[in-house]
C-alpha cells in the first residue's frame, strides 16, 4: 500500500489527525530518495562494467602476462591508497568500497599468479594465504558490515576447507579442525581487540552467532549416534583449542560487548558446554542419551528465549521458540519411529505442527504484548 | 587510529603480491627447458572452457608399480632439453637431481598395472600414466584438436629446481613437411 493511502487509512481509523498526517506526508517526501535514477545509473554502471570484462575476456590469451600483472597490482595499490585517504579523511562508504575492492583485489592477484605460473594446490591454500595477507587491514580499517561480512565469511571458508583437506587422526589435524570449529567464538572475540567501529563489530557478531547456533543446534544430532570412547577422546583434542578461543569470547563480550549480559552465558557459554557433551564424551544412541541430548537443546534455547524476553529482543525470541517447537516436533517422531509414518501417524503428526505453530504465535503475541 | 599499523596493513598485501611475483620470476629464471613428447585426448569441456588433455609420452624405465599409492620419484633421465626419459625410482631412496613434483605441477599420476592377454586382445604390461591439462583460447581449440589428432606433438616446459613442470607451450615434434 502507497504511504499516501495508508494516510488516509490511519486518519479514517482516528489514529492520527490531517495535521499529523499533512506532516508525516511533508517529512517522507523531503527525506525521499531517487531510487529509479539511481537504479539506472546503477544498471548502466553494471553494464559497463560486464563490458569491460567481456573485452577483456575476449583478448585475456593475447594480453601479455607482464601487462597483467603490472595492471593489476597498480589497481591494487590505488585502492590501498584510496583506502588510506578515505579513512584520514573519515570518508566511511568511500573507505568501505576501496577496503572492499582492495580485499577482492588481493584475491584475483592470488587466484592470476596461479593462472600465470600455473600453480596448482587446494583451494583452502589459496583463501588462507588470502587470509594472511588482508584480514590486518580489514580488522584495522573495516568499519561496516560490508567488509564484516566479507572478512567472517571467507574466515569460515578458509579454516572449513583447511580443516576438510586433512587426512588422519593426528595432533596437527585435530588443531586445525579445532581451529576451524573455533572460528565462531573468535569472531566473537574480536571485540576485545577493536574499540569504536560499533557496525563492523555488529557485523562480525552476527555471522558469529548464526553460525554458533546453526551448527550447535546441528551438532546436537550427534545424541542420535553412539560416540565411541576414540572419537570423543579425538573430538576432546580438537576441542580444546575451542574452550580457550570460547572463553577468550566470553571475557570479550563481558568486557566490551556488544552483546547484552543477559545473552553472554546461553549464547557463547552454553554452546560450547552443549557441543562439547554431544561430541566429546562417549555415549550410546538409546532413548536415555536422545532425551538427554533434547535437554540439552531445549536448555539452550529455553535460556536464550529467557533472556531475549528480558531484553525484549523480539526476533531472537521467536528463533528461540521456533527452535523449541521443531525440536518438540522431531521428539514425536523419535517417540514413535516408523508407526508415525502410518496414516493415524501423519494425522496426529500434523494436528501436533498446527498446534506447535498456534502455541507458538499465541506466546510470541503474549511476548509482545509484555514486551519491554 | 593506529597511523604506522594501518600504513603497514595496507603495504602488508602489496608486499605479499609483489613477493609471490618475485618469488616465481626468480624460480623461473633458475629453471631448464625441457621438450617432452605427449599425446592428447579428450579435448576441450563446455564448463571448464577450452582444454587439452595430455598424456606424456616417456620412455620409462624402473617399475611403474612403485607408483601404485603416489610413493615413487619420476626422474627426468637424459640432459636438458631431452625430456624423453624418466626413470622410476622406490621411496625411500635419496632425491635425484632432476625429480619431477608432480603434485606441485598439477599432473594426475596412475601406475597401471599389467593386463593378461585375452583370446581378442593382447596383453599390456604395467605403465605409468601422468596426465595434465593445457588450457586453449577459443580461437585455438579447433585447429589445435585436429593437430593432437595427427600429428606427434611434444610439450615445451621449464623444469623448476623444486621439481615443479611448468608449461610453456604445445608445438608438434618436428616442422611440418613442405
Amino acid at each position: 500500500m502507497a504511504l499516501a493511502d495508508k494516510l488516509a487509512a490511519w486518519q479514517q481509523a482516528g489514529i492520527i489527525d490531517a495535521e499529523t498526517a499533512a506532516r508525516i506526508a511533508a517529512h517522507e517526501d523531503a527525506s525521499a530518495r531517487p531510487f529509479a535514477l539511481w537504479a539506472v545509473i546503477g544498471l548502466g554502471c553494471l553494464a559497463l562494467a560486464l563490458g569491460l570484462i567481456s573485452v577483456v575476456a575476449a583478448n585475456w590469451t593475447d594480453i601479455p602476462d607482464v601487462l597483467k600483472l603490472v595492471v593489476h597490482f597498480t589497481l591494487s595499490a590505488a585502492a590501498a591508497l584510496a583506502v588510506w585517504f578515505g579513512v584520514r579523511r573519515d570518508a566511511r562508504w568511500f573507505a568501505e568500497g576501496a577496503l572492499f575492492l582492495l580485499a577482492a583485489l588481493i584475491l584475483t592477484g592470488l587466484a592470476l599468479h596461479s593462472q600465470i605460473y600455473q600453480l596448482s594446490g587446494d583451494i583452502w591454500k589459496l583463501l588462507m594465504t588470502w587470509l594472511a595477507l588482508s584480514a590486518p587491514v580489514l580488522l584495522l580499517a573495516g568499519r561496516t558490515r560490508l567488509t564484516a561480512y566479507a572478512l567472517a565469511g571467507m574466515t569460515l571458508w578458509a579454516t572449513i576447507g583447511w580443516a576438510s583437506a586433512q587426512v588422519g587422526e593426528t595432533l596437527s589435524a585435530h588443531l586445525v579442525e579445532g581451529l576451524a570449529m573455533a572460528v565462531p567464538w573468535l569472531l566473537l572475540a574480536i571485540p576485545a581487540l577493536i574499540r569504536e567501529r560499533r557496525r563492523f563489530i555488529h557485523g562480525l557478531v552476527e555471522v558469529a552467532l548464526i553460525v554458533l547456533l546453526i551448527g550447535v543446534s546441528l551438532a546436537h544430532m550427534a545424541w542420535a549416534d553412539p560416540v565411541t570412547g576414540a572419537a570423543a577422546s579425538d573430538m576432546r583434542v580438537r576441542m580444546a583449542l575451542v574452550a580457550v578461543v570460547a572463553m577468550a569470547a566470553l571475557w570479550a563480550q563481558r568486557r566490551r560487548g556488544p552483546l547484552p549480559q543477559p545473552l553472554h552465558l546461553p549464547m557463547v557459554a552454553v554452546p560450547f558446554v552443549a557441543l562439547f557433551l554431544a561430541t566429546a564424551l562417549p555415549h550410546g544412541d538409546g532413548p536415555l542419551p536422545r532425551f538427554f541430548g533434547a535437554l540439552v537443546f531445549a536448555g539452550m534455547w529455553g535460556w536464550i528465549a529467557w533472556a531475549a524476553a528480558r531484553l525484549g529482543w523480539r526476533s531472537l525470541f521467536g528463533i528461540a521458540i521456533g527452535a523449541l517447537a521443531i525440536r518438540l516436533f522431531i521428539v514425536y517422531f523419535e517417540l514413535f519411529g516408523s508407526l508415525a509414518m502410518t496414516g493415524a501417524g501423519l494425522i496426529f503428526a500434523g494436528v501436533l505442527l498446527i498446534g506447535l505453530a498456534l502455541g507458538w504465535r499465541r506466546i510470541f503475541q503474549t511476548f509482545r504484548r509484555n514486551a519491554p | 587510529m593506529n597511523r604506522s599499523l594501518l600504513i603497514a596493513a595496507l603495504l602488508l598485501p602489496l608486499a605479499g603480491l609483489a613477493a609471490s611475483v618475485g618469488i616465481r620470476e626468480s624460480e623461473l629464471s633458475r629453471a631448464e627447458q625441457y621438450v617432452m613428447p605427449v599425446t592428447g585426448f579428450d579435448p576441450r569441456d563446455v564448463l571448464r572452457g577450452h582444454y587439452i588433455r595430455y598424456r606424456y609420452d616417456w620412455q620409462v624405465s624402473g617399475d611403474p608399480l612403485w607408483c601404485r599409492d603416489g610413493a615413487c620419484r619420476i626422474c627426468l633421465a637424459g640432459d636438458a632439453p631431452d625430456g624423453s626419459r624418466v626413470e622410476i625410482r622406490d621411496l625411500p631412496s635419496a632425491p635425484c637431481p632432476k625429480e619431477i613434483d608432480w603434485q606441485a605441477s598439477g599432473l594426475t599420476l596412475y601406475a597401471v598395472p599389467a593386463t593378461s592377454g585375452t583370446a581378442d586382445e593382447a596383453g599390456q604390461p604395467a605403465r605409468l600414466d601422468v596426465s595434465g591439462i593445457f588450457y586453449l583460447s577459443e580461437s585455438d581449440a579447433p585447429a589445435m584438436e585436429q593437430q593432437m589428432a595427427e600429428t606427434p606433438m611434444v610439450m615445451n616446459v621449464l623444469l623448476t629446481s623444486s621439481g615443479r613442470l611448468v608449461n610453456q607451450s604445445l608445438i608438434p615434434s618436428a616442422p611440418p613437411s613442405r
